[in-house]
């Protein structure tokens, strides 16, 4: 596993113009895989995931000089990606809505995951990601942040700058409807 | 590709989990979905075109320039020994040949440089390598190639033992000829790559698995 510097290094590097570009790219190269897997989780679909990510380290590019330290880098890189996801899947609801496609965005994405490659409809973990396609968007952030990431509610709630009681309660939620896609699936 | 997990959070997590839905499957080991391969490598400097316009900090070189560079040159300083002027015209960037063993092409390049040069100097050591002892032989011997235009055809017959020893006996980077020529230029870490980590080189020299290279 790679070792990477820092936040606080890398952005003092970032700050200096002889070193910026490389301090970025090292940012990337540092949170590139769990933001992908984020971003993944909630578009599925790797071409489009890849569009986030663009939109999302460009998007930090631009707003890195304005990042206030009183915040960690990660939940900032984090928030960022949240709501590129989120908005991207809105558009593409609004896209889909406009073209008259009788698919709504749910089944739209649970279609993509059943032409993976390894797509396996007995198997538990396959049936796992179809439930959580079923979740509403802000849900399915919770769960994946919770379940996938074991990340504490007071990160999550930095991230997604809600409560910590709201997300205990969304994320309970989550976990409930996912258990009950599975048994009746 | 196994997922980083940032938290270590991992028993508060499970045992939610197990009390909210014990049914329900812990986190998977590895991720089902799939990402093209390289995609993580490549990423950082694809994002770095878009943001910066360019991929690296340092000045880029046309592809295969310095595959053709060794050519070029010798193309030019024969050109100019044999008519005693160089060419109005010369092509931007010669093809590349290939001459004899392909194992040993690129020391022929580096062969070529290396005579290029001497020729300028009057000496022709190599030759001795054949079988030919005193220095005014070889001066007979190197003027003799030079007007019968034979020296893609000596340069052809040696072989790569004995190119070997004579770019190492003249202080060239033996290591550096074999590497450049086991490895393609696609294949090659790209700068930004091994700027950040020194691991980088060391895992790619292991990849090409030459038997012969010294240690550098």
């Amino acid at each position: 596993m790679a070792v990477h510097p820092d936040d606080k290094t890398l952005l003092l590097e970032f700050a200096n113009p002889a070193t910026r570009e490389s301090a970025y790219t090292r940012i990337v190269r540092k949170y590139q895989e769990r933001i992908y897997w984020h971003i993944r989780r909630m578009v599925v679909h790797h071409e489009d995931t890849n569009d986030v990510m663009q939109n999302v380290f460009i998007k930090m590019w631009k707003h890195l000089d304005g990042f206030r330290e009183d915040s960690q880098l990660f939940t900032w890189i984090y928030r960022i990606a949240t709501n590129e996801s989120l908005s991207y899947l809105e558009k593409n609801k609004k896209r889909n809505s406009q073209s008259a496609s009788l698919d709504n965005e749910h089944s739209n994405l649970s279609n993509t995951i059943r032409a993976e490659k390894h797509f396996d409809a007995s198997k538990l973990e396959w049936k796992l990601q179809l439930a959580i396609q079923q979740l509403p968007e802000k849900q399915r952030v919770v769960f994946s942040l919770r379940y996938y990431e074991e990340m504490p509610y007071e990160a999550m709630s930095k991230i997604l700058e809600t409560s910590e009681g709201a997300l205990k309660a969304s994320y309970h939620h989550a976990v409930k409807k996912v258990e009950e896609y599975i048994l009746n699936h | 590709m196994v997922e980083e997990r940032m938290f270590e959070n991992e028993k508060n997590t499970r045992q939610e989990l197990s009390e909210l839905a014990p049914g329900l499957l812990p986190v998977p080991d590895a991720p089902l979905y799939e990402v093209p391969e390289g995609y993580f490598d490549t990423f950082p400097l694809s994002l770095m075109k878009q943001t910066t316009g360019h991929s690296s900090g340092i000045q880029d070189v046309p592809a295969g320039y310095f595959d053709q560079f060794a050519d070029t040159v010798l193309q030019k300083v024969k050109a100019g020994t044999s008519m005693g002027a160089y060419p109005a015209e010369t092509p931007e960037m010669a093809p590349v040949h290939t001459i004899g063993s392909p194992r040993f092409s690129m020391m022929r390049y580096a062969l070529a440089a290396a005579c290029t040069g001497l020729l300028g100097l009057g000496v022709f050591q190599w030759i001795q390598s054949a079988s030919v002892h005193s220095v005014e032989n070889n001066y007979l011997s190197a003027n003799q190639i030079i007007s019968e235009n034979r020296y893609e055809e000596v340069l052809q017959s040696i072989s790569g033992e004995e190119i070997i020893a004579y770019l190492e006996s003249s202080g060239f980077d033996v290591n550096a000829a074999l590497v450049a020529e086991a490895a393609m230029e696609e294949d090659l870490p790209a700068p930004e790559d091994y700027w950040l980590d020194d691991n980088t080189l060391d895992q790619f020299l292991q990849k090409l698995n030459l038997p012969d290279i010294k240690e550098m």
